[in-house]
């Protein structure tokens, strides 16, 4: 198997993003610093580390899918290698940011800036080692999430023709803007019914603890991840364009 | 255990459009074979579903008698050097030359610099960035540095000038008596491959035409020249497919064995290229 040599590729990749992210995340987290020390001011706050970093891994995903099953394939990684290669590289991009962000966001505390992620917020209780590990699983558990949902997108999209990426295009915009609403309106009762028998308690189940939102998204991976080998294990090697 | 690619009954359907139909072939260890047909005739496809980058619908491939399809450690041992380019837009010469050591633990990274000193590439360059020729050159240089038991090049020289054509000639024979393997040469110059070339396949509307030595192929026909008119004589009356004429002198090729030649015609073998198209018009 090929999976770690296409796990090193992919991580390759990705190394001038990575630099261009958190150069641009060092840059700010320094202005807020500067604001904070220089004009002592006391609410200065830099957040959504988290959340920038799952935005990335969600574009990683996209564009990988393609990068991916382009390049294994043709050069002698079956695509099975390809994708185990990219969930380890997923799991591990994920962990590593979201181990880093927990580092910037602690070092802005220092210097006087607020940094608190929206899982925090979430779960106010958690405090000492077992709180900070179950943010940090909680977070690494959503960038994984993220990832691969792009990954999923990148892939219908590679595997499509062009009639139906133009159809996909506008319909699934287009029922999330319209048919949703359309639908609220139209069937209350039903929707009602979505909202408080389905969302609430799940709603509920994920913040009794930051492991279950973690479970949540994990599961969510996991479900998704078995759509994304089905349009990866048969994908023909095509060029852009 | 090497004994080669075998292709069993394969059959690529794109859609309705039937690419391949039970197509029976073998690549022999350490030989260079010319795979030859028209456009659209199957070419590329073939490569593609031997190199495991498309799926067949039916029939299967074996690499040294493993299973080719999705095999980590049999398709390690195919490179493919295509006409499309498959790297990240970015992609450097350099990297990709790195890339390739990585997937191919054979790969000669200072021969493939030498070759790109004597090519005249800049191995900085992004790939995106290059000629269609450069391009070309870069996907060369990596896929003889590759070393892979199985080489497969699809329209190798696509952009190349006649030196840049002559050069990759040459170092492709060397490295073929230095490191002997298996190369399929897809192509449609035929005559600059037909002094390299062992075996000839033939493909056309997606079946094997022909699949024999290059010598027995030239042994189908032969080529008689001389003057225009004796030409003419001798060719009246014998299977003539094709004909090339300057001034009073005339070429004439012909299927079949020489028989009673005159003496003032010379008697030469058959042209490739003539009995391709022959062979594969409509």
């Amino acid at each position: 198997m090929k999976i770690m040599k296409m796990f090193r590729w992919y991580w390759q990749n990705t190394y001038w993003a990575l630099v261009g992210f958190y150069g641009a995340m060092l840059g700010v987290l320094l202005l807020g610093s500067t604001i904070a020390i220089c004009a002592g001011e006391s609410e200065v706050s830099v957040n959504g580390f988290s959340f920038s970093s799952a935005v990335m891994i969600f574009v990683m995903g996209i564009v990988f899918f393609s990068a991916g099953t382009r390049f294994g394939p043709s050069n002698g990684a079956s695509r099975k290698s390809t994708f185990y290669g990219f969930l380890l590289f997923l799991v591990t991009l994920s962990a590593g940011k979201m181990l880093i962000n927990m580092i910037l966001s602690q070092m802005g505390q220092w210097f006087g800036v607020h940094t608190q992620e929206l899982e925090a917020l979430l779960y106010p209780g958690t405090s000492g080692f077992g709180g900070w590990l179950s943010i940090f699983l909680c977070q690494t558990a959503a960038g994984l999430a993220t990832g691969i949902l792009g990954y999923f997108i990148g892939g219908a999209y590679y595997r499509m023709n062009k009639i139906w990426k133009i159809a996909v295009s506008i319909t699934v915009p287009a029922l999330a803007a319209i048919g949703l609403p359309l639908f609220v309106v139209s069937f209350p009762s039903v929707a009602e019914g979505i909202v408080v028998k389905l969302l609430a308690p799940l709603g509920s189940w994920v913040l009794r603890s930051p492991y279950c939102l973690a479970l949540l998204f994990l599961g969510f991976s996991i479900l998704l991840g078995l759509f994304c080998w089905l349009l990866i294990r048969k994908a023909p090697v095509k060029a852009a364009g | 255990m090497n004994n080669g690619i075998q292709v069993k009954d394969l059959t690529v359907q794109f859609g309705h459009f039937t690419a391949l139909q039970k197509i029976n072939v073998s690549f022999g260890e350490n030989r260079i074979y010319g795979l030859l047909g028209r456009n659209g005739a199957g070419k590329s496809t073939l490569l593609n579903a031997v190199s495991s980058r498309l799926f067949p619908k039916e029939g299967g491939v074996t690499i040294d008698g493993e299973n080719g399809l999705e095999n980590d450690r049999a398709q390690g041992k195919i490179y493919y050097m295509g006409e499309k380019t498959l790297y990240p837009d970015g992609t450097t010469v350099k990297q990709l030359f790195r890339w390739s050591r990585d997937f191919y633990p054979d790969f000669d990274m200072d021969f493939a610099n030498e070759l790109s000193q004597r090519f005249g590439l800049n191995p900085k360059k992004r790939l995106k960035s290059l000629s269609t020729g450069y391009l070309t050159i870069a996907k060369l240089i990596a896929a003889l540095a590759a070393k892979a038991p199985y080489t497969f090049f699809d329209e190798p020289v696509l952009g190349l000038d006649a030196n840049h054509r002559e050069l990759f000639y040459r170092e492709l024979l060397r490295q073929y008596s230095e490191f002997p393997r298996t190369i399929v040469i897809s192509t449609h110059l035929i005559e600059e491959i037909s002094d390299i070339i062992e075996q000839v396949v033939i493909i056309k509307n997606g079946t094997i035409l022909l699949d024999q030595p290059v010598e027995e192929v030239r042994g189908m026909g032969y080529m008689v020249s001389g003057k225009a008119a004796e030409v003419d004589a001798y060719c009246a009356g014998r299977q003539t497919i094709g004909e090339d004429q300057l001034g009073n002198l005339k070429r004439a090729c012909l299927l079949g064995t020489p028989e009673q030649v005159p003496e003032t015609l010379e008697v030469s073998a058959m042209d490739l290229q003539k009995l391709f198209v022959q062979l594969t018009n409509d």
